[in-house]
């Protein structure tokens, strides 16, 4: 095989991948879109919606407040030494909390939640699809978008904020103690720094602005993955294997969408 | 009731049914046998509208499914029952919230009178002890009467079954072929049986089918099967495991 038709062999499997990815992300937004559309049974699948919130944040919860605690030392800890050098430490306990709150706090738990409820929740639907459990529902007239899809999509909305606040809290703590230990700033003006910058923001709403748009985004990332998975999920094909690909696209495709996605309401927002 | 004329299907660009035709009338039970993976459970989706014609058309009840809209499947699916090769239980729900989900989604029936229905078809298959276990604990021939009882549980017309005792002993095997019958005498469904086992064809079918290369290649009362001197059905028979 020579040079030209192996790259154009690679360009041909990267076209395939982009128009998979495409296809699944439309799929995923009409289950979205259809999800949505059924909130109104929300009522009624009160208890699915529950367990599915049960299953997404419990599991995870411990995963999620360990790396939102370190990712705040490490912030802390990298921008604490570089502003020691200027003598600015004092913007620590800024920093640490803006940066918390309006970026890595969102961006933290939705990528934990894509890895591991974003994945669990593909690989059951996809099981459900190879063994004919989704055909069935079909043939049985039950329509999977309201006993499968909304309820999830709804669950991923409303952990995905509330994780969100704890990886804030636990980010920024964590970011105080290194700034306390490594650094000699005190709790006070650390603290002190924290709130005074985030109250800055809260001019339109009551709340801050910093945290309004970080649980926005984090809204938008629990929908993300909850329709992405569910994708990935009821497309698999062709059994365990089937199932293990779902998984694997399901994390890889709301990892990028998220990414993307936050890009675009951090511009919306502070431009 | 069902009608098959002339239908063509290719998936993923290999032929599965080539001109296959064959009719069930009210009442009958009429099986389907032929060798693996020659387009037995895809013949059953066509039923279904899972899977639509290339050519020739399928009528249920005079109703062509292959051009039926959103609605209209509906109304079919509704009067059809399905029990699925591998069962097709939801794996976390429990036996009993198997077999009413179809009733708690599709009715507005009480709570008290879904658990009745319910419990009621789990009783026809001899599973009301296993109400409250999961799918997965249970063995292959108790998630098969599992999967009846729900696929019984909106009182369907037309029954379907998609080798219903494939895979399992014998014993069991005898006795999915009494609920089989018991399920027409009680109901007086039209069923279609796809199966391997000459015991289950010869036991419920009113009219047996050999189908291979995508069409009917014979057909005919029990007896006239058994008795056919076409080499197909003799090889068939010669293989068929029993
Ligand atoms: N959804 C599908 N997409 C593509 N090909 C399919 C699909 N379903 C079935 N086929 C193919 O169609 C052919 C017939 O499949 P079918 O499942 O109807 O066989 P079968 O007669 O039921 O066999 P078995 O006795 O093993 O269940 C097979 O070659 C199968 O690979
Ligand atoms: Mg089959």
């Amino acid at each position: 095989m020579n040079t030209t038709e192996s790259s154009i062999r690679f360009f041909e499997r990267r076209g395939q991948g982009l128009r998979e990815f495409a296809e699944a992300t439309g799929y995923a937004l009409s289950l979205l879109l259809g999800g949505l559309a059924r909130l109104g049974q929300a009522k009624r699948r009160a208890a699915s919606v529950i367990e599915q919130m049960a299953n997404g944040s419990v599991r995870v919860l411990h995963v999620v407040l360990l790396v939102g605690c370190f990712s705040g030392m490490i912030l802390s800890l990298q921008t604490g030494l570089e502003l020691a050098r200027w003598s600015q430490q004092d913007l620590i306990g800024t920093i640490v909390s803006l940066a918390m709150v309006r970026e890595m706090g969102p961006f933290i738990t939705a990528t934990i939640l894509a890895a591991t409820t974003g994945s669990a929740l593909a690989a059951e639907l996809a099981t459900m699809s190879v063994s004919e459990e989704l055909l069935a529902l079909e043939v049985l007239s039950i329509d999977t978008t309201a006993f499968l899809v909304m309820p999830r999509v709804l669950a991923l909305a409303i952990i995905a904020p509330l994780l969100t606040i704890f990886v804030d809290a636990i980010g920024i703590a964590g970011g105080s103690l290194v700034a306390r230990f490594q650094l000699d700033v005190s709790f006070a003006n650390f603290y002190d720094r924290a709130i005074e910058s985030l109250k800055e923001t809260a001019v339109h709403l009551p709340v801050p602005k910093d945290l309004y748009v970080g649980l926005f985004k984090a809204v938008i990332f629990g929908l993300t993955i909850a329709a992405i998975a569910c994708a990935a999920g009821m497309r698999a094909r062709g059994g365990a294997k089937g199932v293990g690909d779902a998984t694997r696209r399901s994390v890889r495709n709301s990892v990028i969408l998220i990414i993307v996605f936050n890009y675009y309401i951090t511009s919306l927002f502070y431009r | 009731m069902i009608r098959f004329e002339e239908v063509w299907k290719a998936l993923e660009g290999r032929p599965v049914l080539a001109g296959l035709s064959f009719e069930v009338g009210e009442g009958e039970t009429f099986v389907i046998m032929g060798p693996s993976g020659t387009g037995k459970s895809v013949t059953l989706k066509h039923i279904v509208g899972v899977h639509r014609p290339d050519r020739g058309t399928v009528t249920v009840d005079g109703v062509d499914v292959g051009g039926a809209d959103r609605e209209g499947l509906r109304k079919i699916r509704r009067r059809i029952g399905y029990l699925f090769q591998e069962g097709a239980l939801i794996n976390w729900l429990t036996v009993l919230e198997n077999v009413a989900l179809p009733l708690r989604e599709l009715t507005d029936l009480p709570p008290d009178e879904i658990r009745r229905r319910a419990l009621e078809k789990l009783a026809l298959v001899h599973m009301e002890e296993a109400r409250d276990r999961m799918p997965q604990v249970l063995s292959g021939g108790m998630r098969k009467r599992v999967s009846l009882a729900r696929s019984l549980v909106m009182e369907p017309r037309i029954m379907l079954y998609d080798e219903p005792n494939a895979g399992l002993d014998p014993g069991t095997a005898t006795e999915i072929n009494r609920l089989i019958l018991a399920t027409r005498d009680r109901l007086g469904v039209t069923s279609v049986v796809v199966t391997h086992r000459l015991a289950c064809a010869f036991t419920v079918g009113d009219r047996i089918a050999l189908l291979e290369g995508g069409k009917i290649v014979a057909l005919g009362a029990p007896p006239e099967f058994r008795g056919s001197t076409d080499p197909r059905v003799q090889r068939f028979l010669g293989t068929g495991q029993d």
